[in-house]
């Protein structure tokens, strides 16, 4: 269960980490406003606060699996960070190229797509830093 | 400074400590809040590099040139003005070319932690640059380069992607290699 735990924990920060990211920008927080549309929970004046909880939320659930699947074996930090950015990758498939590109037909731009695979990269470098640190 | 909890990192700057001890001082240690507060802060100073590339995208960079023809008219330093002209907007594409990856590289370094010091230090050459052509131009608050400046420099002297970066895993590496290698010893400088 401890790993679960440290799991859940680490993708919660690290989804705190890139909603903050989100929010900082000309908007604010037009990126938000991006996500909520992804699952089609936009069209409110609560767009923005929705596409915050969402990261949060979506951030735990990836970091659950995280540390389910982990938590069998003992990672070095190096393997965890590792592991972390393959997780920061299956977010960007599932997330930005599943969700947001394919289901929801969203258009980016190339800034938009560097932004978008940044911030998932950025997600599991936090998570696989935080489980590697917590770990150890 | 000390910044590690781990023991093999504490070896690393055992000279650093020796040297402090030998002075009368303790060195200082920074905790790991400390540490993950400045790496939360070298992460939004990455993001504010990564931003800028956005007005200025290739193939054009069109949102650069009116910054450089303001740089021109408004720099402080003899003779910067006449080298714009002459020298860097006769060639913009190729100056926007090396602008925009200059900071597309600060970003990603500052992001992600990857060879920090040496990312800084290339932001504290381009915040020189902004600080020289726009800090006087009209409009512009001279302090939000000098702040630029002052920022980059604290990321120059601190090694601030070993915590939530790729430094962590690059620092032990390059500091067990630098006794033998040249190479290493600069690398591990950069991390």
């Amino acid at each position: 269960m401890a790993h679960l735990r440290r799991g859940a924990a680490a993708g919660l920060l690290a989804g705190f980490v890139v909603a903050l990211l989100f929010f900082v920008d000309y908007g604010p927080g037009t990126n938000l406003s991006t996500i909520a549309h992804w699952f089609a929970l936009s069209g409110s004046s609560l767009d923005k606060l929705v596409g915050f909880v969402l990261l949060l939320a979506v951030g735990t659930l990836f970091g659950l699996v995280f540390g389910a699947v982990c938590g069998r074996r003992r990672l070095t930090m190096s393997q965890s960070v590792l592991a972390g950015l393959l997780t920061g990758v299956v977010w960007w498939v599932v997330i930005v190229w599943l969700l947001g590109t394919i289901i929801r037909h969203g258009q980016q731009s190339l800034y938009g797509v560097m932004l978008f695979l940044m911030s998932s990269l950025l997600y599991g470098l936090v998570l696989g830093s935080l489980y590697g640190q917590w770990s150890g | 400074m000390h910044i590690s909890s781990s023991p093999s990192q504490q070896t690393m700057v055992s000279p650093e400590r020796d040297a402090a001890s030998r002075v009368g001082v303790s060195p200082v240690v920074l905790g790991e809040p400390g540490l993950f507060l400045l790496a939360l802060v070298r992460i939004f100073f990455g993001l504010l590099w990564f931003q800028q590339l956005a007005w200025k995208m290739p193939p054009t960079f069109g949102g650069l040139r009116s910054y450089v023809l303001k740089e021109a008219a408004y720099t402080f330093v003899p003779g910067y003005s006449a080298i714009l002209k002459h020298v860097f907007l006769t060639r913009f594409l190729l100056l926007g070319a090396g602008v925009w990856s200059a900071e597309l590289l600060v970003g990603i370094s500052l992001l992600f932690g990857l060879f920090t010091r040496l990312g800084a230090l290339l932001a504290l050459v381009l915040s020189i640059q902004l600080f020289i052509g726009l800090a006087f131009a009209p409009g512009e608050w001279y302090w939000t380069y000098g702040m630029l400046v002052l920022l980059a420099l604290v990321f120059v002297a601190l090694p601030a992607g070993r915590r939530l970066g790729l430094d962590a895993l690059l620092a032990p590496r390059w500091y067990a290699a630098r006794t033998r290698h040249r190479l290493a010893r600069l690398l591990a400088w950069f991390v």
